[in-house]
């Protein structure tokens, strides 16, 4: 059976879907889950002037926002990895982007930092199925953490409902499996080697479920041999700094990008923490020691 | 009689709703072209403009929709 | 740390995230699709009069469907039909007791035209859309408008199907002088009703089932003007309830089990029982997809209570001697198939119907019914999709 790459660009990454099937469905089936992936970076967009997210996050301090029942669901998942990350991993953290400038080689001033820090504060935030309220202005919500996760998720399903079954959705390095390949030898993927991330560390099989990784290289800076990386702890406004990256499996692609992003968060925790789920994960660390129980 | 065909059809669909839990991503073959190919509506509005025309019964699956001359 | 895990916590939360709306189709397609229709020849030991042919009717449709906006799409149809021929205006039983077929005179030439548009909103949960039929032939038109809906529950393994439709139509028999019901039917109308009830199913990975109710009222003038001695009440109530199952199956490139079963029952004495069987089988040849269908339909209707075979009924009385309303069987059994190459698909059906007096499988009665049609059509189109 032929196998069909569609590649395009969203969520300021590189994509791909790679389908086995016939052309003619597969063609359509790739528009069908393009259009979503785009649909959930529009609604979720912080670049975006007419987002949901950016109405939100305008109506900081003043008004509560209207809002549907995918995004109270976004909320409410948000709301479980605050509290299974005793709130390290905290969407109102975008805002320290602020303080943090990976281009300008600089570390953030404390007193910007000290500004940011009473923002950050998901407990505070008043939400329901129908509407939600940030209460300071100022405040912000940011689904960049689990938003092409999610997308993967969605795309997938879209290819299953319309009858593709075998295939992946490789968003920026976030997978989900559609089906596993035709003639069942399950679908070859490598993890990026902190170090080198054009280059694979490791390799695995997949047959099912998806595979997502959170690492130290994705967006960082070193400054004086120190390396600094986008992953924020929400109670101090700095970033981890003992796993250089993490690979989860598990069903789905947004779960298993939120237990990476966890592991991260709880750094030297992490390892314990991670043997308690029963998923299987690879971590690398800062030292370049891995652990496994692929 | 008519009542208990009508009753135990409305009884078994209640019944079936509580056995199925297909996940959405198991919906593929649900959707594949075999499953859905009976339903080509240019074919299917034909045969019923015959049957309709031809035979003493009309009706099935929709609402009536527009009458002929043929019956 | 928690009690449960973070992998449980976690995968329940996401699941539990809606799924984004039922996703309108995305395609436009154009379709055009010809049949010929054939009706066989009345037996001639039983035509009393010198013609035996009957209908030949030609038939174009052309189908355009697209997406408008988000979430809208619009299905049309477009049918011009071309009949040519005769067909019976009585039958009755002789001093023999054999039946005799009275067939009109001379072969009509008819041309009829039916337009068609449907469009269907997309919702998260289901949809709503709504039908605008009309047609013009010769002698008689029609109107019809119609609603419907769907609404998706217990997580989309359910569906909840509810339309209704009316139509209002006008009679106007050709060479309306050349008899008393053709004179009395010009200019009268003919009205109905209809809603249908259905909820679909998803059983399993592999199948669903869908089963419905449906009630029609008619009204107006229901006899056929060009028979004589037919007599109808000028009112019908109908029900149907109809079970559809899809079963998918393994086989080669893809198959299905498309299972139909109707139970029809009117005021008119008329009950039928039709079970139409289909199995779709998927081919792959190289860069075309064959699907191939035959399929076998069995039908079997009694009579109306005011059919006979009465040469000269009390013109007080109902009466109807169209072999429509009698008492009868009939096997369809037909080979679909559809041949898919990158965004077309063509289409060559056959289907050949018998309809015998012996095929009954309830209420069957002695009378013979020589305008019973057996009928042949031939189709072959194509769909373009972009």
């Amino acid at each position: 059976m032929n196998f069909l790459q569609h590649n395009f660009t969203a969520m300021a990454s590189p994509c791909k879907f790679i389908l086995q099937g016939e052309a003619p469905a597969i063609k359509q089936a790739c528009l069908k889950a393009e259009a979503e992936v785009q649909r959930i970076e529009q609604k979720f967009s912080r670049y975006r002037e007419s987002s949901l997210l950016q109405v939100i996050n305008k109506n900081a301090g003043i008004r509560s926002t209207k809002i549907d029942a995918e995004t109270a669901g976004l909320l409410n998942y948000a709301q479980l990895c605050y509290q299974q990350s005793d709130g390290l991993f905290d969407i109102t953290s975008g805002i320290l982007r602020k303080a943090w400038n990976f281009k300008s080689n600089r570390l953030p001033r404390e007193e910007t930092l000290q500004q940011l820090l009473p923002l950050i504060n998901w407990s505070s935030v008043q939400w329901d199925q129908d509407e939600i309220l940030l209460p300071k202005k100022n405040m912000e919500i940011d689904f960049g953490g689990f938003g092409k996760e999610y997308a993967a998720d969605r795309a997938a399903e879209i290819f299953q409902s319309l009858g593709i079954l075998h295939g992946l959705v490789d968003l920026g390095g976030d997978i989900r499996i559609i089906g596993d390949k035709a003639d069942k030898s399950g679908w070859n993927i490598g993890i990026r080697d902190p170090k080198q991330p054009d280059s694979a560390i490791s390799h695995i099989t997949l047959h099912q479920g998806a595979m997502a990784t959170s690492g130290n290289y994705e967006r960082f800076m070193q400054i004086e041999s120190q390396h600094y990386c986008h992953i924020m702890k929400a109670n101090t406004g700095w970033p981890v700094n003992h796993w250089a990256s993490v690979t989860i499996l598990a069903p789905q692609c947004l779960v298993a990008g939120s237990l990476a992003t966890l592991t991260m968060l709880a750094e030297e925790n992490g390892e314990a923490w991670l043997k308690e789920q029963e998923v299987p994960f690879l971590t690398i660390d800062i030292k370049g020691i891995q652990s496994s129980n692929l | 009689m008519n009542k208990i065909i009508l009753l135990s059809v409305v009884v078994s669909c209640v019944i079936i709703s509580g056995c199925s839990t297909v996940k959405p991503w198991q919906r593929g073959y649900l959707s594949k072209d075999v499953m859905t190919s009976a339903n080509d509506p240019l074919g299917s509005s034909l045969d019923n403009h015959i049957y309709f025309s031809k035979e003493g019964s009309s009706g099935g699956g929709q609402a009536a929709g527009g009458g002929c001359g043929c019956n | 740390m928690k009690k449960m895990t973070a992998l449980s916590a976690l995968s329940a939360a996401a699941m539990a995230i809606p799924s984004q709306a039922e996703v309108a189709p995305t395609d436009k397609t154009l379709s055009y699709r010809y049949t010929n229709y054939q009706e066989a020849d009345s037996p001639r030991e039983r035509t009393f009069t010198a013609e035996t042919g009957r209908y030949q009717i030609d038939v174009q449709q052309f189908g355009y469907r697209t997406p408008v906006g988000e979430s809208w799409y619009i299905a049309s149809e477009l049918q011009f039909e071309s009949m040519s021929g005769a067909s019976p205006t009585q039958t009755y039983t002789d001093a023999d007791g054999k039946s005799a077929l009275i067939m009109s005179g001379a072969s009509i030439e008819e041309q009829r035209v039916d337009i068609k548009v449907a469009p269907k909103k997309y919702f998260a949960g289901g949809t709503a859309g709504g039908l605008l039929a009309m047609s013009k032939e010769n002698d008689y038109q029609s109107l019809a408008f119609g609603l419907d809906g769907t609404l998706d529950i217990f997580n989309k393994h359910t569906t909840l199907i509810g339309s209704f439709s009316v139509s209002n139509d006008e009679l106007s028999p050709t060479d309306a002088g050349l008899s008393t019901s053709r004179t009395e039917a010009d200019g009268q109308k003919k009205r109905s009703f209809s809603v249908y009830e259905g909820i679909s199913q998803v059983i399993d990975k592999y199948s669903t089932l869908q089963a419905g109710i449906g009630y029609t009222q008619l009204t107006g003038y229901l006899s056929d003007p060009y028979k004589f001695e037919d007599r109808r009440p000028d009112i019908r109530d109908q029900i149907t309830l109809s079970v559809q199952h899809k079963q998918f199956a393994n086989v080669l490139d893809g198959a299905a089990l498309h299972s139909n079963y109707r139970y029809y029952y009117d005021d008119w004495g008329i009950a039928s029982h039709t079970l139409d069987v289909r199995w779709a089988q998927a081919l792959n040849l190289g860069k075309f997809r064959l699907i191939a269908t035959p399929l076998v339909r069995y039908y079997t209707q009694t009579k109306a209570d005011f059919y006979t075979l009465k040469q000269n009924p009390a013109d007080t009385d109902l009466n109807s001697s169209d072999y429509r309303l009698s008492s009868y069987g009939a096997f369809t059994v037909g080979f679909n198939s559809e041949l898919k190459f990158e965004q077309w698909a063509f289409h060559f059906d056959w289907q050949q119907y018998t309809s015998r007096e012996s095929f009954a499988l309830f209420g069957a009665s002695d009378d013979e019914a020589p305008a019973l049609v057996n009928f042949s059509t031939f189709t072959a189109g194509v769909d373009y999709k972009f």
